[in-house]
C-alpha cells in the first residue's frame, strides 16, 4: 500500500498509509492539487497540528477507514448527539485540552466524522447544565455586568418558552 | 496536557457546536458570558424555525403604517411572545358620553379617527402613542346653497385614505372627498336620502365607490382640480350593501351585502371597467351580511360577517379556502390583515378583538378592551388597525391603544388558555 510522510508542527514525521490520510480532505486535496506522485517520497508538512494530537487523529481515522462518507448535512434534521460508538466514546476519554485540540485539527484537516463526534462531545457537556455549572464545566469567566444580566435573564423569560 | 480551552474555537466552530443544542440549552448559553450571548444573538439559524405574528414585518404594504421598523429577530420574538400571551399596556382615550360608531385608519405617521361628523388626525409619537390634541380636524360641511334636503345632521360612516385622498360615507347617503394636501379643497355629494355603509377609492384615484343602505352600490369619477365626485354608475343589488373594496393589483372591485334570503350570496365580485358582474367567479356565500373585507393580492380576499366565520376566498377556484370560526359565535364586524399570517377580527360584544394566526391555523389570543377606569366594557369593536407593536380599536365610547412593546409580564391578559379548552 503506498504511503506518505506527514510531518507535526514539532517536526516529528509519521509515515501513513495514503488512503488513510486521504480521510483528511485537506491532505486529499492537497495531493491531488500538488499532482504528488506515489513515488515520490515527500513530506507533507502539518504545521498547525502536534505530534500527540496527530497520533490520536491517526489512531482515529486509521480504525474508521473504512468508514463509508457521511451523510451531507441536513438543515431541518435534528441533530442527535446521543449515536456515538462506544470506540468514539472510549477514544474521547481524554482531557479537555486534548478534546479542543482535536477539534481545531479535525477543522483543520477537514475531517468531518472526527469533528462531529468531537463538537458532539462537547455538546453533551453543555447540555441540560444551568449557566453557573456551563461556566464551571468550562472554565468560563462570567462577563457580565449584573445589569446586562439581568437583562439577558429577562430577554430569555420571553424567548424561549415560545419554541 | 494542553492548556486548550472553548475561547480557543472559532466562532465557526462554536455555532458547529452549539448545533447540536437545542433552543433551551441555547437559551442557558446566552447566560453564561458576553461572547456566547453574541454569537447566539447573531446567529439567525436559530431563529428560521419560527416567523413571528404580527411583528414579522415580512409585507411592505404592511410596513406603510408599521411606527418603526423592528430592528432585530430579537425583538421580533420578544414582540410576538407579548401579543401571544397578552402582555401589553392599554390606553382607553377620549371618553365621551354619548356612543358612537367611529371609524380609524392609521399609517406610520399618522392616526385618522372619526366620530360623530368629524375625523380627527392624530400624529404618531412614541412616547404618548398619538398626542392628545388633534393635528386637524376635518368637518364635511354640505354649501349654505345646498339643494338636497338642505343640512342635515350626519355621521361619518367609513372613510378611507389614500396617498392624499380621503373619502368618507355620511350617514344621510352622502359621499364626501377631500384633498389633504391642497388646503383640504374638498367636496360632498348627496343623490340619495340613505345611508353610505362604505366607501373605497381606487388605486389610481379615478373612481371611487360607495356601499349604499338602500340597496345598491354607486360609482363615481374623481374630478382633480378643484376635487369633486361625478356620479357614473348605481348597481341594484337587491340587498343592503355594507363594504366595498378595490383590489390594488387588478381592476376588480368587490361588495359585501346582507344576505336577504337562502338564494341570495352576500359577496359580490365585479370588474372596475365596464361593471359587469364576473359571472363565472362563483364567489359568494348564502348565509350571512359580509361586514368587511380585506384584499389578500389579486386573487384572494378576506371576508368576515354576523355568521361569526373569518373566510378567505380563492377567486381562482371561486371557493371558501380557509374558514375560522369566533371561539364565542360572535358577529364579526371588522377585520385588519398585516398581509402575511396574522389577521385581527373585531366582534360586536366586549370590546373583544381576536387574533389569528391564519399559517397555525389557529386563534392565538383574545383581547378585552376596557373603558378608561379600567373597568369592562359591552361595545362591539367599530373599527381596527395594528402595526407591530401597537393595536388600536374604535369602540363606542373610547379609542383604545395597546402597546406591545410593554417589558415584563405587568398587565399580562393571556385569556386564550381560559377558553380554548
Amino acid at each position: 500500500m503506498p504511503k506518505i510522510k506527514l510531518q507535526s508542527s514539532d517536526g516529528e514525521i509519521f509515515d501513513v498509509d495514503v488512503e488513510i490520510a486521504k480521510c483528511s480532505v485537506t491532505i486529499k486535496t492537497m495531493l491531488e492539487d500538488l499532482g504528488m506522485d506515489d513515488e515520490e517520497e515527500e513530506i507533507v508538512p502539518l504545521p498547525n497540528v502536534n505530534s500527540a494530537i496527530l497520533r490520536k487523529v491517526l489512531q482515529w481515522a486509521t480504525f474508521h477507514k473504512d468508514d463509508p462518507p457521511p451523510p451531507e448535512d441536513d438543515e431541518n434534521k435534528e441533530k442527535r448527539t446521543d449515536d456515538i460508538s462506544s470506540w468514539d466514546a472510549d477514544f474521547l476519554k481524554v482531557d479537555q485540552g486534548t478534546l479542543f485540540e482535536l477539534i481545531l485539527a479535525a477543522n483543520y484537516l477537514d475531517i468531518k466524522g472526527l469533528l462531529d463526534v468531537t463538537c458532539k462531545t462537547v455538546a453533551n457537556m453543555i447540555k441540560g447544565k444551568a449557566p453557573e455549572e456551563i461556566r464551571k464545566t468550562f472554565n468560563i469567566k462570567n462577563d457580565f455586568t449584573a445589569s446586562e444580566e439581568d437583562q439577558v435573564r429577562k430577554e430569555n423569560e420571553c424567548l424561549f418558552d415560545i419554541f | 496536557m494542553s492548556q486548550r480551552c472553548i475561547n480557543d474555537l472559532s466562532t465557526e466552530l462554536i455555532i458547529y457546536i452549539f448545533n447540536f443544542l437545542d433552543l433551551r440549552d441555547l437559551g442557558r448559553l446566552r447566560r453564561t458570558c458576553r461572547r456566547f450571548r453574541d454569537i447566539i444573538n447573531c446567529w439567525d439559524k436559530i431563529f428560521l424555525k419560527t416567523t413571528t405574528i404580527v411583528s414579522n414585518q415580512n409585507s411592505e404594504k404592511f410596513l406603510t403604517r408599521c411606527f418603526s421598523i423592528i430592528p432585530t429577530k430579537l425583538e421580533k420574538l420578544r414582540l410576538q411572545h407579548n401579543w401571544k400571551h397578552g402582555i401589553y399596556i392599554e390606553k382607553s382615550m377620549f371618553p365621551i358620553r354619548k356612543k358612537y360608531m367611529p371609524w380609524i385608519r392609521i399609517d406610520k405617521e399618522n392616526l385618522w379617527f372619526s366620530r360623530g361628523h368629524r375625523i380627527f388626525n392624530y400624529k404618531r409619537n412614541k412616547e404618548n402613542i398619538i398626542k392628545s390634541k388633534p393635528n386637524y380636524v376635518l368637518t364635511p360641511k354640505y354649501p349654505r346653497n345646498y339643494s338636497g334636503s338642505g343640512i342635515s345632521t350626519f355621521d361619518v360612516t367609513r372613510f378611507t385614505i389614500s396617498k392624499d385622498i380621503l373619502v368618507g360615507g355620511l350617514s344621510d347617503g352622502g359621499v364626501y372627498i377631500q384633498n389633504l394636501e391642497k388646503n383640504f379643497d374638498f367636496y360632498i355629494d348627496k343623490t340619495d336620502n340613505t345611508y353610505t355603509s362604505s366607501v373605497d377609492i381606487s388605486p389610481d384615484h379615478i373612481m371611487v365607490a360607495s356601499g349604499m343602505r338602500n340597496d345598491c352600490f354607486k360609482i363615481y369619477a374623481v374630478r382633480p382640480d378643484p376635487i369633486g365626485l361625478t356620479h357614473i354608475h348605481t348597481q341594484e343589488l337587491g340587498q343592503r350593501v355594507w363594504c366595498v373594496s378595490y383590489c390594488q393589483d387588478k381592476p376588480l372591485f368587490a361588495c359585501g351585502t346582507t344576505a336577504g334570503g337562502p338564494f341570495k350570496k352576500s359577496i359580490w365580485l365585479y370588474d372596475t371597467e365596464r361593471y359587469s358582474e364576473i359571472l363565472n367567479m362563483k364567489l359568494g356565500h348564502y348565509i350571512s351580511s359580509t361586514f368587511d373585507m380585506k384584499w389578500d393580492g389579486p386573487n384572494c380576499l378576506w371576508t368576515c360577517g354576523n355568521d361569526s366565520y373569518l373566510r378567505r376566498w380563492d377567486l381562482r377556484t371561486g371557493q371558501c379556502e380557509q374558514k375560522y370560526h369566533d371561539l364565542f359565535g360572535y358577529s364579526l364586524y371588522c377585520l385588519d390583515y398585516d398581509y402575511f399570517n396574522s389577521i385581527m377580527v373585531g366582534t360586536y360584544l366586549h370590546g373583544r378583538i381576536a387574533l389569528w394566526d391564519i399559517r397555525a391555523e389557529k386563534c392565538v389570543q383574545f383581547y378585552f378592551m376596557h373603558g378608561a377606569g379600567g373597568n369592562a366594557i359591552n361595545s362591539p369593536v367599530y373599527s381596527l388597525s395594528f402595526d407591530s407593536e401597537y393595536l388600536f380599536a374604535a369602540l363606542d365610547q373610547y379609542l383604545n391603544i395597546l402597546d406591545f412593546g410593554a417589558y415584563g409580564n405587568r398587565g399580562k391578559h393571556d385569556y386564550i388558555k381560559m377558553f380554548s379548552k
